[in-house]
């Protein structure tokens, strides 16, 4: 419910069918890059420490190094906070009326997108690699008829599955239009 | 030849502090203001904040044994 709160500039009687993020081993690939990066003053230290330990006594270098890394592991924490703003703020809606692309792209560049289900001309996916394929997540590509000719769903959950889901809306949306138009031809007086 | 006190390191350790809260005040506002709300969203700023406190107070252990009144000669 608080998700379908979310969705900008709500049409009248619009359904939430799909909201997508990121798959979450994107994020974890993340996580565990700067993890490793921050361990590296430990590591340093305990290089020191076994070859060069007179460094450790100095007197100047000693505090220099606390509040370096003190520094650095900070640094590394708030790029851990950002790659998680960055996961959690990428989101893709789908609706039975249209498709909803929101991204943040660094801290200040937020940019969403939206196009209508009858625009759309063609939506195709893949997975790419081991872990892809075993994961079962991959990108799906939207081609539009709109100004924004083709956007991307990156590293979603069942990329396929998100396509057959596409697809069925279109096929609804265009069948209702169909049915739209021989409604209103039957009405008209010969 | 300049005689420095260790005082100078702490002082540009909070700039660089000053900057970090900045930047971190800024990710906190992304998430609550563009975020949707949820326990991910709470546990993963309640991690980075119990981070940040344990960082400082590692750093505060480590630096209240140092005495930063101490000079060094460039």
């Amino acid at each position: 419910m608080y998700i379908e709160r979310h969705i900008p500039n709500r049409q009248k009687g619009e359904k939430l069918i799909l909201f997508l993020r990121r798959h979450i081993i994107a994020l974890i690939g993340r996580w565990l890059f700067f993890a490793c990066l921050a361990l590296v003053p430990v590591g340093f230290y305990y290089f020191l420490l076994l070859n060069f330990p007179q460094i450790l006594k100095s007197a100047v270098i000693y505090p220099a190094m606390i509040l370096i890394s003190s520094i650095y592991s900070l640094c590394m924490l708030l790029f851990f906070l950002n790659a998680f703003i960055d996961y959690y703020l990428d989101v893709w809606i789908v609706t039975d009326k249209r498709i909803i692309d929101i991204e943040q792209r660094g801290l200040f560049n937020r940019e969403i997108a939206e196009h209508n289900l009858d625009k759309i001309q063609d939506v195709s996916g893949f997975q790419k690699g081991l872990l892809q394929t075993f994961l079962n997540y991959g990108d799906v590509n939207v081609q539009t008829a709109g100004e924004v000719q083709r956007f991307s769903f990156h590293q979603i959950n069942k990329p396929f599955e998100v396509i057959r889901i596409i697809n069925n809306l279109i096929e609804i949306k265009e069948s209702a239009l169909e049915h739209k138009i021989l409604e209103k031809l039957q009405k008209q007086p010969e | 030849m300049i005689e420095i006190s260790l005082y100078i390191f702490l002082i540009l350790y909070g700039a660089a502090l000053a900057l970090f809260v900045i930047f971190a005040l800024i990710n906190i506002y992304h998430l609550f203001r563009f975020g949707f709300l949820s326990f991910f969203s709470f546990f993963v700023t309640f991690l980075f904040l119990a981070g940040v406190i344990l960082i400082l107070f590692i750093t505060y252990e480590l630096g209240a044994k140092i005495d930063w009144s101490q000079t060094f000669i460039i």
